[in-house]
């Protein structure tokens, strides 16, 4: 289930972009405008990417803005299935979402620090790049 | 087949200019989806740039978050949507998705000179910010909405690859 608090941050956005895999095999974005209803997103399906076979599949919607001083880049992913409920609406089942927004506190950027030194090291270590090591921090 | 026309570069090579009190940082956030291990898309707000001269977007990314790496590693077919450009100095912006295959190339040893250059405090903080693995974009195939209606079909420029 997601929270209504989810809901109503993506009810900030003006749009959101669906991406799914087309008939050749390659991702396909397309920027569109969604209404929430019950634990899904629907739009109407736009008329130029229905030649594009849009099968019912795995698909990803993201929200992202970042304002103008860019001092807070935020976004939600979310996952889901991707039906088509008649030829001129899309609908997109949400299974699960993951938000992404700039961390503000103290703690919670020394936590950032630390986690992202070691999936660098990680990074580092399984390319066998030695000519560095992360610091210490 | 033909070349990436200029008017499709000009949006491409757009700069957005944000102004944070002293300084102006200038990106172009362009919505990379990239194909995961099981075979679905993944979707990342990318700042990228476009290398005119070989035609190709670039673009970079910190060894700490490095799962649209692994995607392409995996599967090279990715998309690169320029969905908005509301704030650049652009005065049309349409919508336009690129279709390509990218190249990813590891950091090589050179970024130590930049990273000496930098104050030990930034260093022992950010190392692993600085030290970024560069994507390249190989353009195949272009849709344009010129309209910005995603209801009227799209111009589709299917380009020629690079020698």
């Amino acid at each position: 289930m997601i929270d209504e608090v989810i809901f109503d941050e993506i009810r900030e956005y003006l749009y959101g972009v669906l991406s799914f895999i087309d008939e050749g095999g390659y991702p396909f974005s397309v920027p569109l405008t969604f209404q929430i209803k019950g634990q899904n997103l629907t739009c109407q399906k736009p008329q130029s990417i229905a030649y594009n076979f849009v099968k019912p599949q795995k698909a990803r919607v993201i929200f992202h803005a970042v304002n103008e001083d860019f001092t807070n880049p935020r976004q939600i992913l979310l996952k889901g299935q991707l039906v088509e409920a008649e030829k001129s609406q899309l609908i997109f089942k949400i299974e699960s979402f993951s938000r992404g927004n700039v961390v503000r506190t103290r703690d919670a950027t020394d936590e950032l620090i630390r986690k992202a030194k070691k999936q660098a090291q990680k990074y580092l270590d399984e390319r066998g790049l030695t000519w560095y090591k992360i610091l210490e921090w | 087949m033909r070349g990436v026309p200029s008017y499709i570069e000009e949006v491409l090579g757009a700069r957005v200019a944000f102004g944070r009190e002293h300084q102006i940082v200038e990106v172009q956030v362009a919505e990379v989806a990239t194909i995961n291990l099981r075979g679905e898309p993944e979707t990342f707000p990318i700042y990228t740039s476009y290398d005119k001269k070989r035609k190709k977007i670039i673009f970079s990314t910190s060894i700490a978050f490095t799962r649209k790496i692994r995607n392409i590693r995996n599967n090279a077919c990715v998309a690169v949507l320029f969905s908005n450009m509301v704030v650049s100095c652009l005065r049309k912006f349409p919508i336009i998705l690129i279709q390509g295959k990218a190249e990813v190339s590891d950091p090589e040893p050179s970024v130590l000179t930049y990273l000496r250059q930098q104050s030990e405090e930034k260093r022992r903080k950010f190392d692993w910010f600085m030290i970024r693995v560069n994507v390249e974009v190989e353009i195949e195939k272009i849709y344009v909405w010129k309209n910005r209606n995603l209801d009227e079909q799209p111009q589709i420029i299917e380009v020629q690859p690079n020698d």
